[in-house]
C-alpha cells in the first residue's frame, strides 16, 4: 500500500512546482497588421511581405491577388516596420498616427506600442 | 487526579486506535494505474490555433489513483507536435512542440464486469514552444485552463490488471498574448481543443 502514496507524494510535489512557475510570463504581444496594396506589376505578388522588429523578421505573408494582406508575429517592444522586398512605397493611409515611410521607401515604420494597425491603402511607385 | 489521567489515556488510545483502523480500511481500497497514451487534439472555434494548425498529435504517460470509493486523482503528461497549415498570423516561426499536463479528479462507473466509464474534471497547463526561423531561440506561449471529459475502459485480461482506454476531452487553452485590439488579444489567448486519447492501462 505504500507505493500509491509515493505516487501521490510525487503528484503533489509536481503540482507545487507547476503552480510556482506558472506566472513567469512577462507581457508578450502579437503585432498584427492588415491592409491592401495597390500594385500594377504582377511580379509584386511573388515577394513576401514582412514585419521586422530590430532587424529580426517576426511575421511573413504573401499578398493575395486583390493586393490585400494580413500578417502577425510575436513582439515585445520597440518600433517595427512593414517591409516589402523589391517594390517601393509611394504613399499609404492609416488611422494610426506616427507612421513614416523609410528612407529606402521599402518599408513603413510603425511606432513603439502599436500592436494593431490597418492600412486602408498602400500605393506603390 | 490519577483517575482523570487514566481516563484521558484510555480516551487517547481509543481515538488513535480507531483512527488507525479507519486509515487501514481506507488505504485498502486505494488502487493505482500507470497509463501510457497517444493523443490527438483538434483546435475548435475562431483562434490562431485553428487557423494555423489542423491538429496536434502527441504521446505521453499518465497515472491514476483511485482514492476513495469511485473517486480518484489523475495526471497526464503529453508531448505534442503540430504542422503549420498557415503561418501568416502565427508569426515567422517553425512548427511548434508543446508540453501539456492534465491534472484531474475522476469518478468511475462500473457498467459491466469488464467495462467502465470515468468522468473527468481538471486543470491543464500548456507550454507551446516554436523556433524563430532565424535560429534566434524559441518563442514560448500558453498558460492553463480547465479540462472536462470522459473515458471508456475495457478490461483485456482475466485478472483485470490490463485495460484499454478510449478517452475524449475538451481542453480549454488560455494564454497571455497582448494586443491593442481586444478581439485580436482573445484570438491569440483563448482556444478550445477537442482531445482524443488511446491508452494502455496497467493497474497495480
Amino acid at each position: 500500500m505504500r507505493f500509491p502514496f509515493k505516487i501521490l507524494f510525487i503528484f503533489c510535489l509536481i503540482s507545487i512546482l507547476f503552480i510556482q512557475c506558472k506566472d513567469d510570463d512577462t507581457q508578450i504581444f502579437r503585432a498584427y497588421a492588415e491592409g491592401k496594396i495597390t500594385y500594377s506589376d504582377e511580379k509584386f505578388l511573388e515577394d513576401p511581405i514582412h514585419l521586422v522588429n530590430d532587424k529580426k523578421i517576426i511575421a511573413e505573408t504573401l499578398p493575395k491577388e486583390s493586393g490585400s494582406f494580413v500578417l502577425a508575429g510575436p513582439y515585445d517592444k520597440g518600433t517595427y516596420k512593414l517591409q516589402l522586398k523589391n517594390f517601393k512605397i509611394k504613399s499609404f493611409s492609416t488611422a494610426t498616427t506616427g507612421c513614416n515611410i523609410s528612407k529606402d521607401s521599402l518599408s513603413i515604420e510603425i511606432p513603439d506600442g502599436v500592436t494593431y494597425i490597418i492600412f486602408n491603402d498602400i500605393t506603390l511607385k | 487526579m490519577m483517575k482523570k489521567l487514566i481516563l484521558f489515556l484510555i480516551l487517547l488510545i481509543s481515538i488513535s486506535a480507531s483512527s488507525q483502523r479507519r486509515k487501514q480500511s481506507w488505504t485498502d481500497n486505494v488502487r493505482s494505474s500507470i497509463d501510457p497514451h497517444v493523443k490527438v487534439m483538434l483546435p475548435l472555434g475562431d483562434n490562431f490555433l485553428k487557423d494555423s494548425f489542423d491538429y496536434f498529435y502527441g504521446f505521453g504517460i499518465g497515472g491514476n489513483l483511485n482514492l476513495y470509493k469511485n473517486f480518484g486523482l489523475g495526471i497526464e503528461y503529453t508531448y505534442f507536435l503540430a504542422n503549420i497549415k498557415n503561418g501568416d498570423k502565427f508569426g515567422y516561426l517553425g512548427a511548434p512542440s508543446m508540453n501539456n499536463f492534465d491534472w484531474y479528479v475522476f469518478h468511475k462507473d462500473k457498467i459491466t464486469e469488464d467495462f467502465f466509464l470515468e468522468e473527468i474534471l481538471g486543470y491543464s497547463t500548456y507550454r507551446m514552444k516554436s523556433p524563430y526561423l532565424d535560429n534566434s531561440g524559441k518563442f514560448s506561449e500558453g498558460n492553463g485552463g480547465l479540462n472536462v471529459g470522459a473515458k471508456a475502459i475495457y478490461t483485456i485480461d482475466n485478472e483485470g490488471s490490463q485495460q484499454m482506454v478510449f478517452g475524449t476531452k475538451l481542453n480549454f487553452y488560455n494564454a497571455k498574448i497582448g494586443n491593442q485590439n481586444p478581439d485580436i488579444a482573445d484570438y491569440y489567448s483563448k482556444a478550445t481543443f477537442l482531445n482524443f486519447s488511446l491508452t494502455y492501462r496497467y493497474n497495480f
